[in-house]
């Protein structure tokens, strides 16, 4: 379980980190089936990270050693305490990441309405040692929140023009905190909070995203647009939705009871 | 002049670093104007490393660096960061230990720019300044101001907590890095502190503050201009004037018009009433608050 101070580190910065929450041996055999899923459905050119960006939703219901990871109560009280336990599993998925990810976050002029604007929390594992020089995750602390997210829109021009330095400097020296991290640590941020990475090879990463539920028919309505959006975020897995596990079958159903289409994993 | 994007950082993340502002003459004439007033306060206090000396440096002693709060590169700088300023002061510091996490403005609405110069090099264990960005806006300040270690009400329960290095590591913060000859401008209300300096960091500062714009801003100035004003038992610092300014850097010999306009402000501020248009400045938890009446 977080603790309070954890769960106002989070609300007040936008992220957290969770040091050796896993063994050497469990993130040793977490990163095995995480390479066999990515191996098997993308190939050793993807798990090479020559593509630059090899991702793969529906990711840890694939893999009967992954598919009870939402379900470890370490994972689990995450989105629980910090979204409350009404929360919803959103998609889970794994990652192989070489060079830059360039900054994003909340972005108020983006049409996802009020959906960007609830709660939520990304739990990453990673499967290497990660620092300033080889892509760890960077953030901004606290751009999950307006006004501040609001200023630094700009740093989505470097979509369109890698080359801008809106703030007279290159992306990486945006001022920020580096989340340096080991294999066994939980990183664990809101989608909202400007995040990015530069500098790195091939990395490997298997992300939760967690969600809550609207509270206004106003939040409903723009969900229920993501979802239309979304091929997989939004559209629980089949696996899950029939899990034999309850608190499984819990983080999903609310996404049935919207009528949100299921995803053939 | 600072370039358009600097001024966007600057007001985005509440601080900007500047790279090689001073010449090498310019350090060393620096460096000797703060090693005289070191030698003077030690005359009276031998420095140990254990306690914090602070200087005035706008007397007729360090003429260079009390020139510095009229030098463009900082005045004008603080004028794109805010409109008009008012120069309050130029100082020096011997600082020993960490620094714990706290802002520099007394009441949120009386803010400013303070330029920041290190005479060593420091970098996170070093005591470079730490800052956390973008906390000099509202509504995150006030949310921060209300949890520890940030809270000055629980920092001054117990200095000695506050300034230990785990409680200090556990905000998020982005490392000013500094070398001799480099400037770090930073917001008067942005969360700042620092990690590992040695027991002599030394540091000297340029400020100024906002002009008032709002009713608000002006019971925060008329606050800052009394305290400014007002002359005080020097008896812990003999070296240092008994104003925040000297004498002689208000008789303004050289009849500086941008002097003369600050130190006709600060007068001016200081005769005014407080309350005033339906606000005033109360004390709460240690800290200046600016509330209705």
């Amino acid at each position: 379980m977080l603790t309070i101070e954890q769960k106002a580190h989070f609300d007040a910065f936008g992220f957290l980190i969770i040091r050796e929450m896993f063994t050497k041996e469990e993130i040793d055999n977490i990163r095995e089936a995480t390479v066999e899923v990515i191996r098997e459905e993308g190939g050793d050119e993807a798990l090479s990270g020559d593509r630059g960006q090899y991702a793969l939703m529906g990711f840890m219901e694939r893999h009967p050693r992954l598919y009870d990871l939402v379900d470890d109560d370490r994972i689990y009280e995450i989105p629980e305490t910090l979204l409350g336990p009404d929360f919803y599993l959103s998609s889970t998925d794994g990652h192989i990441r070489s060079g830059d990810t360039p900054w994003h976050g909340l972005k108020v002029s983006d049409d996802s309405g009020t959906y960007a604007e609830r709660p939520n929390a990304r739990v990453c594992l990673y499967f290497d040692t990660l620092t300033q020089e080889n892509g760890a995750l960077r953030v901004i602390p606290g751009s999950h929140r307006r006004p501040f997210s609001d200023y630094l829109e700009v740093l989505w021009q470097a979509e369109d023009d890698p080359d801008c330095e809106p703030f007279g400097t290159v992306p990486e020296d945006v001022p920020c905190v580096v989340l340096n991290s080991n294999p066994g640590d939980v990183v664990v941020f809101t989608e909202t909070v400007y995040h990015g990475s530069f500098g790195g090879t091939a990395r490997m990463q298997l992300t939760a995203q967690f969600g809550s539920f609207p509270t206004s028919e106003e939040e409903e309505r723009d969900l229920r647009e993501m979802h239309d959006k979304f091929n997989w975020s939004l559209h629980p897995a089949e696996s899950y939705i029939n899990s034999d596990r309850p608190r499984i079958r819990r983080m999903v159903s609310g996404l049935v009871e919207l009528g949100f289409t299921p995803m053939p994993v | 002049m600072l370039t358009e994007e600097q001024i966007a950082q600057f007001k985005t993340f509440g601080f900007v670093i500047l790279k090689n502002v001073f010449t090498d003459d310019e350090l060393r004439t620096i460096q000797s104007e703060f090693d005289s007033r070191a030698t003077l306060a030690s005359s009276y206090e031998p420095f140990d490393g254990t306690k914090r000396q602070n200087f005035n440096m706008m007397g007729d002693t360090t003429p260079f660096f009390a020139s510095l709060l009229e030098d463009p590169r900082f005045a004008e700088a603080a004028v794109q960061m805010y409109g008009r300023v008012i120069g309050q002061n130029a100082d020096a510091n011997r600082y020993v230990t960490n620094t714990y996490w706290h802002y520099d403005a007394g009441a949120y609405e009386g803010y400013g720019v303070k330029f920041a110069m290190y005479l060593q090099s420091v970098r996170a264990d070093t005591g470079a300044l730490r800052v956390i960005p973008g906390s000099h806006k509202q509504p995150w300040f006030e949310d921060l101001d209300s949890r520890p270690p940030l809270k000055y009400a629980w920092a001054r329960q117990d200095f000695s907590r506050a300034e230990a290095d785990d409680v200090i590591d556990s905000i998020p913060a982005y490392v000013c890095e500094s070398d001799p000859g480099d400037v770090v401008a930073f917001d008067l209300r942005i969360y700042h502190a620092s990690v590992g300096g040695s027991s002599d960091r030394q540091m000297c500062t340029l400020v100024y503050r906002n002009y008032p714009q709002t009713p608000q801003e002006m019971i925060a100035t008329i606050h800052q201009a009394k305290g400014y004003w007002e002359e005080r038992d020097n008896s812990d610092e003999p070296w240092n004037p008994k104003r925040a300014v000297p004498n002689e850097w208000l008789t303004n010999s050289a009849g500086s018009q941008m002097r003369q306009r600050w130190i006709e402000d600060w007068k001016r501020f200081s005769e005014m009433a407080d309350p005033q248009n339906g606000f005033k400045a109360i004390a709460i938890d240690g800290k200046l608050k600016v509330v209705p009446v």
